[in-house]
């Protein structure tokens, strides 16, 4: 059976807007993008903005074909201060993605920096592969 | 031919606090760094733009009480930016001469 990549298309604009919910933020930036790598023969990249948070506050597991990512943030208001404007609300994020096919799962590899998290999804290599013919 | 992307300018999200010797800002700038980041105060206007991994942010903010320019601070750590606005200094007191009149 083929997958479908529209399929994880419509996933991932599922996901973008349940972050979207999660985070209470509507009008904020793209919550989670997956967009080609910069050469694109080597797969693609999910982004997901993650301000504020280091990488030991960050789960990423891979079951299968799932892609799980979970993180919370706090609120972090400083002591004894008066409040005059809170738009950074405090959030939870629990989003399983399904990968379809096309990704090579055993060479994900994820990084957090600058509060901003990048999954490295791997292109399997080769559509067609040569097989040997031998000699009997 | 390959075109570069317009990079969206997005609004960062912030919140504001005030304390009895300062205004605290902070804002959410994820994916950007130190380098990336321009500050600066035209009169009551704090302006504030950066560069992202994929977007930009800018945001203007009109202060309506006035700071000590010479002693904000600034910190960015996992894409969160804190923002420090000292209240002036009160002035030091100052006797006042009483002349006979």
């Amino acid at each position: 059976m083929r997958t479908s990549w529209t399929h994880v298309d419509r996933s991932l604009q599922e996901m973008t807007a349940n972050l979207h919910r999660a985070m209470r933020a509507p009008a904020q930036p793209p919550g989670l993008r997956v967009t080609p790598s910069p050469t694109a023969a080597e797969g693609w990249e999910l982004a997901l903005p993650l301000p504020g948070l280091r990488p030991d506050q960050v789960q990423v597991e891979l079951d299968g074909d799932r892609l799980r990512i979970r993180a919370e943030r706090g609120p972090d208001a400083p002591e004894g201060a008066r409040a005059l404007l809170r738009e950074r609300a405090a959030w939870r994020i629990d989003e399983e993605l399904r990968l379809n096919d096309r990704v090579d799962t055993t060479g994900i590899e994820a990084s957090l920096a600058d509060g901003l998290l990048r999954v490295r999804l791997p292109r399997r290599s080769g559509g067609a592969r040569a097989i040997p013919v031998l000699p009997r | 031919m390959a075109t570069a992307p317009v990079v969206p300018v997005i609004e960062p999200s912030v919140d504001g606090f005030s304390q009895d010797s300062a205004f605290t800002l902070i804002a959410d700038l994820p994916g950007v760094r130190a380098g990336d980041l321009a500050l600066r105060l035209e009169g009551r206007v704090l302006v504030l733009e950066a560069r992202g991994a994929a977007v930009h942010y800018r945001r203007t903010f009109a202060l309506r009480a006035p700071v000590d320019e010479e002693r904000l601070s600034a910190s960015l750590r996992e894409g969160v930016l804190t923002l420090t606005l000292p209240r002036p200094a009160p002035p030091a007191a100052r006797a006042i001469p009483v002349v006979e009149a």
